[in-house]
């Protein structure tokens, strides 16, 4: 079951990386908690109930809920749909997940830890270097909060895949959860937000005192 | 002998299906499910116009076309059934089939003369050389996870392994993308399209007629029935009884057929630029399993 939900896991990885419509990313961002709640329920095997039931309730409550509302409420305000017409292609962009799917591969075999299945770790890398190439390719400051919410998903992977041997890990991972959803809620309540998903990153560049 | 005659049987009703679903989506009673076979055979029964412009090529291709498929579906298992062909590497033969049958139509749409035509051919050329990775990497995939070198035995799955029908879905959901790519289908083509600069396939066919017209449909026809016998082989145990495999065989197709006719009634094509990114996408993710699979067998 758990090779299913890798699998399933990595082509919701190729299909964020091919749309171009913020609404897909929100739609894959959910699927995507809710298939790391179900790799939490058979890979967590050794917590506790009180630690497991916790873990469970942050990847369904947090990614699958409000994390994706209050991204939904700021394309509602911003009414901002698409990625910006200067990004990168979604050729270009499917063309270079090739290229880090081997990347992956490879800097998981190389680092490969003895306890942990290298699948996992194929998945971990492949998630981990999917958000990098959203947050370089993608204009928008929404696609690259998009690609922040991807890396942070890779390293909730990465504490699953060793949270038997250290649980601290994944209560750090879920604290980054909730550190994210804070900044959202920020950005959401906050003048910034207005401006938050229409925002492009160029113009910081431009910024004076 | 049984998995070619089943095969047949496919063929004649998967087109039908499509557009019979198609009718109840949209609300209209529509024609009947062997509609597209009459209208073949009353095209089989006509005689054949050929343009002045059109040489020797335009003539043999629709014979090859039809040939080249007619021997790929030889190679096919059915639900457990073997084909009548079988031979280790037989795979990289039905490929070159598919790819035979692709070039005879390019080549013959160019052969017509018509700028129209040559834009289609090259459109298909395009997308046939973008997919045949993908293809060519499932098939590597299922070589390694089955061991064996045939296709009668690499798309036989459930039962021999671990993860089989997990790998077969997702097998499944890859080769039905290969299917709408290969018979030009929404998202990548539209067979209803009116307007020329948006065919692909249809206008590649534009100067072919009667007889010969009908030997392209047949093609297709063969084409559906095809893929959707693969996809019910890594579906079906092989283990089953026969009336149960000849049950699940023909629900499985009438699935295919519906999900395919349930993806025309839904969804539109894509415009000409984002047909690259979507065989691309389909490409990755089987490059995804092949991946999945090399280490389920713990090979890296």
């Amino acid at each position: 079951m758990l090779i299913l939900f890798y699998v399933l896991f990595g082509i919701s990885l190729v299909y964020m990386a091919a749309t171009e419509k913020f609404k897909r990313y929100i739609q894959i961002y959910t699927l995507q908690g809710i298939l790391l709640f179900g790799m939490a329920i058979i890979e967590l095997n050794k917590f506790t109930l009180l630690n497991l039931l916790f873990i469970l309730a942050e990847t369904i409550i947090f990614k699958s809920v409000i994390v994706p509302y209050l991204l939904r409420k700021i394309l509602e305000r911003t009414g901002i749909n698409n990625v910006h017409k200067r990004s990168l292609q979604g050729n270009f962009t499917v063309l270079l997940m090739l290229v880090i799917l081997g990347i992956s591969l490879v800097l998981a075999h190389i680092l490969s830890i003895p306890s942990v299945d290298e699948v996992y770790l194929v998945i971990a890398y492949f998630t981990l270097f999917t958000g990098l190439l959203l947050i370089s390719a993608r204009k928008l400051l929404f696609g690259h909060l998009i690609g922040f919410l991807i890396i942070e998903n890779a390293v909730f992977l990465f504490s699953i895949a060793i949270g038997n041997e250290f649980p601290l890990l994944v209560n750090a991972g879920i604290l980054l959860d909730i550190f994210i959803a804070v900044l959202i809620m920020s950005l959401f309540l906050t003048r910034i937000g207005h401006k938050l998903g229409g925002f492009e990153v160029d113009t910081l560049s431009k910024l004076k005192d | 002998m049984v998995a070619l005659i089943l095969i047949i049987i496919t063929s004649l009703i998967t087109s039908g299906l499509i557009v019979r679903m198609k009718s109840i989506f949209s609300g209209r009673k529509g024609p009947g499910i062997f509609q597209p076979i009459k209208n073949t055979w009353v095209l089989l029964r006509k005689g054949i116009v050929y343009s002045l412009t059109s040489g020797s090529i335009t003539r043999l291709a629709p014979a090859v076309i039809a040939a080249s498929v007619l021997i790929a579906a030889l190679m096919v298992p059915v639900a457990g059934f073997q084909p009548l062909i079988s031979f280790n590497g037989d795979f990289v033969l039905f490929a070159y089939l598919f790819a035979l049958s692709r070039f005879m139509m390019i080549i013959a749409a160019f052969d017509s003369g018509s700028s129209f035509e040559g834009m289609g051919a090259s459109r298909e050329a395009l997308y046939g050389m973008l997919i045949e990775p993908a293809l060519f990497v499932l098939i590597a995939g299922l070589v390694i996870f089955t061991g064996n070198y045939s296709i009668s035995s690499i798309f036989t799955l459930p039962g021999k392994e671990n993860y089989a029908i997990i790998f077969g879905l997702i097998i499944s959901y890859i080769i039905g993308n290969i299917t709408l790519i290969e018979n030009s289908r929404v998202p990548v083509d539209d067979p209803k399209t009116h307007l020329e600069l948006t065919m692909i396939h249809e206008v590649m066919v534009l100067d072919t007629s009667g007889f010969n017209l009908a030997l392209i449909q047949i093609t297709a026809y063969l084409k559906f029935a095809v893929f959707g016998s693969l996809i019910s082989s890594t579906l079906i145990p092989a283990t089953l009884p026969v009336f149960l495999r000849l049950i699940l065989f023909f629900a499985v197709q009438v699935l295919f057929g519906a999900a395919i006719g349930f993806i025309e009634s839904f969804r539109s094509r894509f415009k000409m630029n984002r047909n690259q990114q979507y065989i691309l996408t389909v490409t990755l993710i089987s490059m995804l399993l092949f991946v999945v699979i090399l280490f389920t067998k713990n090979i890296f």
